[in-house]
């Protein structure tokens, strides 16, 4: 029997590059992002222990966003004016 | 009408079929109708609506729900074709940012879309607002509530066990969808209270997590805010966030004993909204992994179901006697959404 996908593709992505790839992180600074879990709170502390040692890192901040739902624009504006890479806990 | 969704070869043996769609991912585990392009072609053309028109990208693969794909959807969930109106406005109304559908989808909770119905298209579909209106029994309500499940699944991507990490998932993930008895609710319908006029129809949508049945065979306001409130009061269920709309459903004899003695629906969701205060020393005082909103407060604070008694929601609905009420708490970080029935569907239909 013939039948119809009743499947959805997403429309295709376009990937535009906002910011620049950074070759090394010394003398830059390192956001992270935490979603509220204990487990993102404990990898983020040790993450910046480490980068702070053996890459150099001028500066780490921590930045809170909700558990279960996007961050606000003032959140994500501030870390891309404050900060030069992130990394961002998003599961738990 | 000009379709475009590939077309798939499958057994012609209706069960070897099944199973076909099954070993696809294509089913919530039940029995499907063959989505066959006479199928699909008939449930487009009583909605009056074009195939090709996008109706939403759903979370969170952001897959594309045209019209062409959501009768796709709708047909294997056994819709009849004036059904699909109803499920367009819901799909509509999941996909709004603020429900969240990606959380809704992904979380490891129970939460589940709870599909409302107001206005004159309950009548014109059938669908059951009375008793039993959360149960099986009645087409309109169990494949509507279908249909969107199974949006989310083929076009949303909401796979169990992938995508979907629901720890137990719930019954109401394969169905959830009933309408509100408005001609036996001595107050103004829900979608009045939104500022639609009556005449309209459209569809709420609430992120819910499982339904809880209070018996609170009372007869007088007070008593029957206790027993329900006493229910709705559980730390553990809806209060990580203080935020999302916790939905009652009121058997319309609980309504009218409550309009009989004055009180309107704003002074019981203002009397629900203070009752299920919890005071934070109630809880232990290990932390929760996830970092609830309260997980700093001094503990002489007290936590809240939501933010205001205006976020919980309240429909008059099922048997008359006044009995049981179903309690059913909120997905925190999900906001209701209320979403208008078109009038060219609606007329279609």
């Amino acid at each position: 029997m013939k039948y119809l996908d009743p499947t959805g593709a997403p429309a295709a992505l376009r990937r535009t590059p906002t910011t620049p790839k950074l070759g090394s992180l010394t003398g830059r600074t390192l956001a992270v992002v935490n979603n509220g879990w204990q487990s993102m709170s404990r990898i983020g502390e040790r993450v910046a222990e480490l980068v702070r040692g053996g890459d150099g890192v001028r500066e780490v901040r921590f930045y809170a966003i909700p558990r279960n739902r996007a961050a606000e624009d003032g959140v994500l504006a501030r870390i891309r004016e404050e900060c030069d890479a992130a990394i961002v806990g998003l599961a738990n | 009408m000009q379709l475009s969704a590939r077309t798939l070869d499958g057994p012609e043996d209706i069960g070897a079929l099944f199973s076909d769609m099954v070993a696809r991912g294509y089913t919530d585990g039940l029995p499907v109708v063959p989505p066959t392009e006479a199928a699909v072609r008939a449930m487009i053309e009583g909605s009056g609506l074009d195939a090709a028109q996008s109706i939403a990208a759903i979370p969170p693969r952001g897959g594309a729900a045209t019209v062409e794909k959501i009768a796709i959807n709708a047909v294997m969930a056994g819709c009849l074709p004036e059904h699909l109106p109803v499920v367009i406005a819901a799909v509509r109304a999941i996909a709004e940012p603020a429900f969240n559908l990606a959380a809704v989808q992904a979380t490891t909770s129970a939460a589940t879309p709870v599909v409302i119905v107001n206005g004159p298209m309950r009548t014109r579909i059938g669908l059951n607002c009375g008793r039993g209106c959360l149960g099986p029994g009645v087409r309109a309500n169990a494949t509507i509530g279908r249909a969107v499940r199974l949006v989310m699944l083929n076009i949303g991507g909401g796979v169990t066990g992938d995508v979907d990490k629901s720890i137990h998932g719930m019954p109401g993930k394969y169905t959830f969808c009933f309408g509100e008895l408005e001609e036996d609710s001595p107050w103004a319908p829900y979608h009045v209270e939104r500022g639609y006029a009556a005449e309209r129809s459209t569809v709420t949508v609430i992120a819910g997590q499982s339904t809880q049945s209070v018996y609170a065979a009372f007869r007088t306001p007070e008593s029957i805010v206790h027993a329900l409130a006493d229910s709705m009061a559980c730390y553990a269920n809806g209060y990580l966030r203080g935020t999302g709309n916790p939905l009652v459903v009121l058997s319309p004899g609980h309504a009218r004993i409550f309009a009989e003695h004055g009180w309107s629906k704003a002074r019981l969701k203002e009397t629900l909204f203070e009752r299920t205060k919890i005071p934070l020393s109630y809880l232990p005082e290990e932390k929760q992994l996830s970092n609830p909103v309260y997980t700093d407060w001094d503990r002489s604070r007290t936590i809240q179901l939501c933010e205001q008694p205006d976020d919980i929601t309240v429909i008059v609905a099922g048997g008359p006697e006044a009995y049981q009420i179903t309690y059913i708490a909120a997905f925190s970080g999900s906001r209701r959404i209320t979403a208008p029935i078109e009038a060219h569907e609606e007329t279609a239909s």
